[in-house]
């Protein structure tokens, strides 16, 4: 095991980022045989048509998206539920990348859950759906949206990890400021 | 778009000018194998990393306080990059042959690998705009081939590319998964 373990992480260290690596050999393979004289037909110049059918949509999709984030960003609320009572609730869950029994998204439900239990601060672990095979989508935006809370997205999908998220009702910046003040 | 065009046109009675059939050359199954697998790993790339505007953001994220791009302010920037070089690829269409272009195209993947915050999100900017004008020449490479050998080809290629990156994650204990990684655990 200790071999395997060693051979591995000298691989590793031999060539780092090969999952990219491997997909950008295979699509400049394709390059490759594309120079072929006999096959080389996409570098003439493209018809006016296909120009505007192009164009059009790529015009409505950059709209879009400029318009996007005025209508999601959503003031965050900083007031805990209890006040008065100078007390924090938090919790933390195991959500299973948003799937429940039935395969179906359940990020609604999550949400509403959430609010009926009250937490301050939340705490979510295998959140990451960065993956085909859960569907390539990012939990936390629509979270963080309807509850209105900050949202940190823990560690990214390149560091191997199933994901974790930290739904807070106080910046964790502000956190950081106030703890080193006290 | 095109149906559109196509049904709006048949209601004013104008007719589109329909491309003519060219029959195909002979390929070999050298080519069509290596056809498919790199229009495969296109769909796994595009699948990856464009079908989310958050999900190089997300590659690039190191928590609070907050130095580098956020998914809903800055998710458009990858949008913008996108169309921009599709564009491009339509007024340019050798754009995609070009080696300067694969020169950037392939040091923007290392910096968004290696790289965290602002730096990572150039490089995630730069692969957004590399991406998209592959399409029109390996698409062409493709269809001189059988469509039915070079799909299965593509889509097996793309399936195994998305089944190791769920083995990257979870099982890096079983042999050669570990050297799949983006990075290594030091």
């Amino acid at each position: 095991v200790s071999v395997t373990a060693s051979r591995n992480l000298y691989c590793c260290s031999l060539v780092q980022s090969s999952m990219m690596m491997l997909t950008m050999g295979l699509l400049l393979t394709g390059f490759y045989i594309a120079r072929h004289p006999q096959l080389q037909q996409s570098t003439k110049a493209v018809s006016s048509r296909l120009k505007r059918l192009v164009t059009l949509p790529l015009l409505c999709i950059s709209v879009t998206a400029f318009l996007v984030p005025a209508m999601r960003q959503v003031p965050p609320i900083t007031q805990p539920y209890y006040p008065e009572s100078r007390v924090i609730t938090a919790g933390i869950w195991t959500v299973h990348f948003s799937l429940d029994q039935g395969m179906w998204d359940s990020s609604r439900r999550m949400s509403s859950l959430i609010k009926d239990m009250k937490l301050d601060i939340v705490g979510l672990l295998e959140t990451d759906l960065h993956r085909t095979v859960f569907g390539n989508r990012d939990l936390t935006q629509y979270l963080a949206e309807d509850l209105q809370m900050y949202a940190d997205i823990g560690p990214g999908p390149d560091k191997h990890t199933w994901g974790s998220v930290l739904l807070s009702k106080v910046s964790q910046s502000v956190a950081c400021d106030n703890l080193r003040r006290y | 778009v095109s149906a559109a065009e196509r049904i709006y046109s048949h209601h004013r009675g104008t007719s589109i000018k329909i491309l003519p059939f060219v029959p195909r050359n002979q390929t070999s199954f050298v080519i069509t194998a290596l056809a498919g697998a790199s229009l495969g790993a296109f769909f796994f790339i595009l699948h990856v990393l464009l079908t989310d505007s958050g999900t190089m953001i997300a590659w690039t994220w190191t928590g609070y306080p907050i130095r580098g791009p956020m998914a809903l302010p800055h998710g458009r920037l990858i949008l913008w990059a996108s169309s921009a070089s599709l564009y491009a690829s339509l007024v340019f269409p050798s754009l995609a042959f070009h080696p300067g272009f694969w020169t950037i195209g392939l040091a923007s993947m290392l910096v968004l690998v290696k790289c965290e915050d602002l730096t990572g999100f150039a490089g995630a900017l730069g692969m957004a705009a590399f991406m998209p004008p592959l399409a029109r020449p390996l698409l062409h490479v493709a269809m001189q081939s059988d469509p039915i050998k070079v799909s299965l080809v593509a889509w097996l290629v793309a399936d195994v590319l998305a089944f190791l990156q769920v083995l990257t994650a979870a099982y890096a204990f079983i042999p050669g998964g570990m050297i799949m990684r983006e990075k290594t655990i030091q």
